[in-house]
């Protein structure tokens, strides 16, 4: 069948056929993966920037404050114009990915209500691979810490309990010498 | 502020009664709703030509504010009426640029667009009996899902074969072969009228 007569005649089918979800699909995708990129991105450069990581440690800025008390009001002028620097960093950065983010997020809810042809799948965020991870970092840790204790906790255990098995009848013996001196 | 004005996504059905009172903020409720996907598909048809993405978004528009009398609910959502309208609106704008040689194409325009520009004119007189689409019609529906989408992906979006593979994840040249087999397949059957 000719191509460009098959584009032709195709364009005329019944809507009902048509009833496809083909292109949202494809936009979510496209949406997610480029907030995914985003994202680490951004994730990258607050970890890697160390410009960005000393401004961001603000103990370190009071305990310099302190140290620095000593010396002209200018230094202390310039640390709170630092500080103010990096809050205004912060705060935009936060607001303008957490804004990015809900807007994509409620545009792909929104436009996706129309029930008759919808996508059956669910987008949620944590199931589509998008890597929101890192605000879960510090639970994870603490998973982590947790299991590795119940982990060791087990094999300790049935170490114990393997010994006790195999040199059951050597415990019994044992026993009796003890009850033999006795 | 009215909850109609607010920043509400209105149901179809609202915006829909909306334009049918003729009520332009149907209009723009429509836009708020749908068009990101009409863009995204447009962009899919006509490449990088933002004008014409945008004439035919707007178009598209027009179309359903004229005859939102035709819209039958039943059949199929709005969104599958707007992206029937968006879709013929692009090809036909595609149509006018195998009209004007002169015009340089997109490199970011896909092989089958491509080919629809070169040949489109080839077929141009062809009219084709209620019978013919009902059949075509049948012989789609009858296909495989897989299948199916490869041939609405390919010749409704014409989506490039890259951009299928990449979204079924199967190779460009898997792509190919099987539009190739359900082509010939669809001939076949079409000649037969077997549906």
């Amino acid at each position: 069948m000719d191509e460009a007569l098959l584009i032709n005649i195709i364009g005329q089918l019944s809507p009902e056929l048509l009833q496809d979800n083909y292109m949202e699909k494809d936009m979510k995708k496209g949406i997610l993966s480029f907030l995914g990129i985003v994202l680490k991105k951004i994730i990258k450069q607050q970890n890697g920037n160390s410009f960005f990581q000393s401004l961001s440690n603000k103990n370190e800025y009071e305990k310099s404050s302190e140290q620095d008390n000593r010396e002209s009001d200018s230094r202390k002028d310039s640390i709170e114009t630092g500080k103010t620097y990096h809050n205004n960093i912060v705060e935009y950065g936060n607001k303008h990915i957490m804004e990015s983010l809900k807007n994509h997020i409620d545009y792909l809810n929104t436009d996706t209500s129309d029930t008759s042809t919808e996508d059956k799948e669910d987008y949620n965020l944590n199931t589509r691979g998008l890597s929101i991870s890192i605000f879960k970092k510090n639970i994870r840790n603490l998973i982590k810490v947790i299991s590795g204790i119940a982990a060791t906790f087990v094999v300790i255990l049935s170490i114990i309990i393997i010994l006790i098995v195999r040199h059951k009848s050597g415990i019994k013996l044992f026993k009796k010498r003890i009850q033999v001196i006795y | 502020m009215s909850v109609l004005e607010g920043g509400l996504n209105l149901k179809d059905e609202a915006i829909i009664d909306l334009i049918y009172e003729k009520n332009e903020l149907g209009l723009s409720k429509l836009a708020d709703k749908y068009e990101k996907l009409l863009i995204h598909i447009a962009k899919t048809i006509l490449g990088s030509r933002s004008r014409d993405i945008e004439e035919c978004v707007n178009d598209t528009y027009l179309k359903i504010w004229n005859h939102i009398e035709q819209y039958d609910m039943e059949k199929a959502s709005l969104k599958t009426y707007l992206k029937i309208i968006l879709r013929n609106t692009a090809i036909n704008k595609l149509r006018d640029l195998s009209r004007r040689e002169e015009s340089e194409l997109p490199d970011d325009i896909s092989d089958i667009a491509k080919y629809y520009i070169d040949n489109s004119q080839n077929v141009e007189g062809k009219v084709f009996s209620k019978e013919n689409i009902k059949q075509l019609s049948n012989i789609i529906g009858h296909l495989k899902e897989i299948d199916k989408e490869l041939v609405i992906r390919k010749y409704f979006y014409l989506q490039s074969s890259k951009d299928i593979a990449k979204s079924t994840k199967m190779t460009v040249t898997a792509v190919d072969s099987r539009l190739s087999r359900l082509r010939t397949k669809m001939k076949k059957e079409f000649e037969k009228g077997i549906y």
